[in-house]
């Protein structure tokens, strides 16, 4: 029973079913919205109890952490590493101590095999270097003189250290996935909070207590002249309930903020269409001049006791471009107000001529920044598997691992030079090679020559 | 734009060049199948001179914005970092271009290594059916979005392209093994497979499921507004409205089709009928002609379609609503493709030594593909390393199963499969060139999935335009 499962794990067709059903995930997947949550999910579809019975029991609203995919993922990683158990020592064992001898039954196994009749020995040692630099040093037995050459062995090992790299990934990525937290949050310039909307299982989302807050002192958006965003970055801030900031940055696509284990990702804004602060200069033209920065409905106090109110702000006031109307109110109760312009600095000081001039320095539009917060415990590891896979490729598919043998006996016509090798992968072009090198050498095919 | 010119000259290039390799078919001397490839390489080094240019102009393009946009004018590592930043593999014209060029380097690669004959002729129609839906779409530099400024675009949309390119050639490989392999497989599962294959490609076309219930084949909707030509998509889009249209006439044809492929085709791979396999085949092929001829007229007369209250006022004002090739480039290129995989079936049932006798042998095709789709798998794996460190860095998660993401994840256990099933005793040979053909379906799907609106949007939709 156990020997049958055992046969069961380590063969090549149940990896081949299992890419096919994880491969079927990933179309369904695809397939449907993975977005929404279970509710949402089920209210897009058919009435049909069956339907719904079946949507639900494949749980096709969140198909990758579904009870049947996290199944196939499972079961293949126990194919790998049962395959890996039940073929890599023996493919190590032969590797770190092989048996050098190019015996007649090991000859009767080998599909490249050609010889050479040659009346001196020397010269049968220089064809073979001549085929292979590497066969130079024999084992003798008896009066045969054996050589052998493993050639690229570590391609051998290619397929087993993609396989690692790939348990690697998938244990890191699922401890990744149930300890990580993938949130989003969105914060308005000049405000911070401890608290983020996280995703959790099967879509639902959840808040989460960072336990330290992240703020936003500033957003800037660049945008090109048709109006589309060109860069956007906000000034962020960390700080806790004991230090007021232990933390700064600038963030912008591609370049996020790291603390504690989370990283903080610019992702998206979203203006605040009533939130625009204006940067008003007041001056009396000898001793007193001050800058203020007042959202609209604020106010400022003057030293004569007069209050100056931001009120309202146009685009394009006639034709004059941006202006603010600001309210202007006496201590004695009487109120009024005047228009400054953005393009006319000096307007307010030569028209209105009053003992304080205004001047609309700058109109700052207000953002909410949207970030994207990942904590993904493990990354180190799961990239690691990324580089040990890279590593497992280049084994694979840039490396020929041949074994090639030699062997130098008595014959009738003197000494008889037989080579044979034995690829492990990319047999045609093993084959090719041995047949060119040994053709040009005026080697003849054996009698088990298959080429 | 002269990148565009240049563009345009290669495309010429390889079009007379496809017509030398075809007239090779019919005289075989080796004069003309050498002019023919030293016309594909000349034509790619146009198209490579013309990709560079493409990139430089985008550079300039991308200098004067940010100079305008910082209003300081940018020297030194600020000004080449700015200029290089945006590739000529940016938006989806400059993708579809940029994967002819991947298809044209692939199959100079394989015309130099194996001489491969109707390879080269398949190389070629894929890389022209790229250039012709690039042609479909806006040629236009505009500045690059911020997500896409990253160095890792290079290595990441590099190695997809390439990728997509040899597994494309390989699927080629594999069919014409599937054909030449007569001893293992019979001629009614050849066509039968087609026909299922085309039959679910059609059901994808009609809008999936959809089709059943509404009988319909989906295409954007387009808008006269003012004095120019706007997609009513874009028109919308802050609206989050969906306004596809169904085009008059074709929903029960594409049905039909649908349902006499797939059926035709299972009874063909059973075994069933395969005395009339020529017939079944010629009426499924008589179908998509009438389907895509339709499809063509509806386009070519720019038809005008109403729209319904409920929907028109979602829209910005417009004197008419219409559709036309841009409503379904997409679709339209597949229809395209889809007759041509029929004619060459068609041709291998009528004339079979036509095709077999111009083949190589079977093992030489399967090794070739083989290759091919090591290559393929290997440049697959770099995709998702690379958009997986992209992703982390940009987007703060590495992997999102995001459609585009799980569609390239989809096209690598397809190759993970066909290597397998190459060391799997049984399923090495005509299954494994089964699934080499099938990768070229994935591709089709996870590249364009996203773009025929078969999938939900996902964090890639900025490549859509």
């Amino acid at each position: 029973m156990i020997d049958a499962c055992w046969r069961i794990f380590v063969s090549l067709r149940l990896t081949f079913i299992l890419l096919g059903v994880i491969f079927l995930g990933a179309v369904l997947g695809m397939s449907f919205d993975q977005t929404l949550s279970y509710e949402e999910f089920l209210s897009g579809q058919p009435d049909s109890s069956f339907a719904r019975f079946t949507l639900s029991f494949f749980e096709l609203n969140d198909a990758f952490h579904s009870w049947w995919f996290s199944l196939a993922i499972f079961l293949l990683a126990a194919n790998l590493i049962a395959c890996s158990i039940e073929r890599l020592p023996r493919i190590f064992f032969d590797a770190v101590r092989p048996r050098p001898f190019l015996t007649d039954r090991r000859l009767a196994g080998l599909n490249l095999v050609h010889h050479l009749d040659l009346s001196d020995e020397n010269m049968a040692k220089i064809k073979l270097s001549q085929f292979n630099k590497y066969l130079v040093k024999p084992v003798t037995y008896g009066n045969i003189k054996y050589f052998y050459y493993d050639h690229q062995i570590g391609g051998r090992f290619g397929v087993y250290i993609v396989h690692i790299a790939l348990l690697i990934i998938m244990f890191s990525s699922v401890y990744a996935t149930q300890n990580g937290v993938d949130a989003h949050v969105v914060i308005e310039e000049g405000h911070k909070t401890r608290f983020i909307t996280a995703k959790g299982a099967g879509g639902v989302n959840y808040t989460h207590d960072l336990g330290f807050y992240i703020g936003c002192d500033d957003f800037r958006l660049r945008t090109f002249v048709d109006n589309s965003a060109m860069e956007f970055e906000s000034d962020l801030f960390i700080s806790t309930d004991h230090a007021d900031r232990v933390a700064s940055q600038t963030v912008r696509v591609n370049q996020p903020l790291s603390y504690a284990g989370f990283t903080f990702y610019q992702s998206s804004y979203r203006p605040l269409n009533s939130e625009k602060v204006v940067e008003l200069k007041v001056s009396d033209g000898k001793n007193f001049n001050q800058n203020y920065r007042l959202r609209l409905g604020e106010d400022l106090v003057l030293p004569s006791g007069e209050r100056l109110v931001a009120e309202k702000l146009f685009d394009d006031f006639a034709g004059l471009g941006q202006a603010l109307r600001v309210g202007k109110k006496s201590p004695d109760g009487a109120s009024s107000y005047f228009h400054i312009f953005r393009r006319y600095p000096g307007f307010d000081r030569t028209v209105r001529n009053d003992s304080y001039s205004v001047v609309l320095a700058d109109v700052d539009q207000q953002f909410a920044t949207g970030l994207s917060i990942g904590y993904v415990p493990g990354i180190s590891i799961i990239f690691s598997g990324f580089l040990i896979l890279l590593v497992g490729l280049y084994l694979c598919f840039f490396t020929v691992p041949v074994r090639y043998f030699g062997r130098i006996e008595p014959s009738i016509a003197g000494f008889r030079l037989t080579v044979a090798a034995q690829g492990f992968r990319n047999l045609t072009a093993v084959r090719d090679d041995f047949v060119k090198r040994s053709k040009s050498l005026g080697f003849k095919p054996s009698e088990n020559n298959h080429v | 734009m002269f990148s565009t010119t240049l563009y345009n000259i290669s495309t010429a290039g390889y079009v007379a060049s496809l017509a030398i390799f075809a007239t090779h078919l019919v005289n075989s001397k080796k004069l003309i199948l050498k002019a023919g490839v030293l016309l594909v390489a000349l034509s790619f080094l146009v198209q490579t001179g013309g990709m560079v240019l493409r990139w430089m102009e985008a550079g300039q393009l991308e200098v004067s914005a940010a100079e305008l946009a910082v209003g300081q004018t940018l020297t030194g590592w600020s000004w080449f970092v700015v200029f290089t930043q945006h590739p000529p593999w940016s938006n989806l014209y400059e993708i579809m271009v940029y994967m002819s060029w991947g298809i044209i380097m692939v199959t100079l690669f394989a015309e130099i290594s194996w001489r491969l004959s109707w390879v080269r002729h398949m190389g070629m129609i894929l890389a022209l059916m790229a250039l012709g839906m690039a042609a479909l779409t806006d040629a236009a530099i505009k500045p690059l979005v911020p997500a896409l400024k990253s160095w890792w675009i290079m290595i990441h949309v590099i190695s997809a392209s390439i990728a997509y390119a040899a597994g494309s050639l390989a699927a080629v490989m594999c069919w014409l093994a599937l054909m030449k392999d007569q001893e293992r497989v019979n001629r009614g599962k050849i066509a039968g497979f087609a026909l299922v294959l085309m039959g679910v490609l059609l059901f994808a076309l009609g809008g999936g499921p959809r089709l059943f219930s509404e009988q319909a084949y989906f295409v954007k909707l387009l808008a006269i507004a003012g004095e120019g030509v706007v997609n009513v998509l874009d028109m919308a889009k802050d609206k989050g409205a969906s306004f596809l249209v169904p085009m008059p006439g074709l929903g029960w044809p594409m049905l039909i089709a649908v349902l006499t492929h797939i059926l035709g085709g299972l009874l063909l791979f059973r075994g069933v009928l395969s005395k009339y396999i020529r017939e079944i085949f010629t009426v499924n092929f008589l179908l998509i002609i009438v389907i895509l001829l339709s499809v063509l007229t509806h386009d070519l007369r720019h038809s005008p379609i109403s729209v319904d209250s409920s929907v028109a006022h979602h829209l910005a004002p417009a004197t008419g609503y219409f559709i036309s090739f841009k409503s379904h480039t997409w679709s339209l290129g597949l229809l395209i493709l889809l007759v041509l995989i029929e004619m060459l079936v068609l041709l291998f049932l009528f004339k079979p030594s036509f095709i077999s006798d111009r083949l190589p042998a079977v093992n030489v095709l399967e090794n070739s593909a083989y290759k091919a789709i090591s290559l393929a798998f290997f440049l697959m794996s770099i995709v998702l390393i690379t958009g997986a460190l992209w992703a982390h860095y940009a987007w703060g998660r590495y992997w999102a199963w995001d459609p585009k993401e799980t569609g390239a994840l989809a096209i690598w256990i397809t190759y993970a499969i066909y290597l397998h099933a190459r060391r799997t005793s049984g399923l090495a040979g005509p299954v494994s060139s089964l699934i080499g053909v099938l990768g070229f379906f994935v591709i089709i799907i996870g590249f364009l999935g996203v773009n025929l609106g078969l999938f939900a949007d996902g964090l890639h939709t900025y490549g859509n335009s």
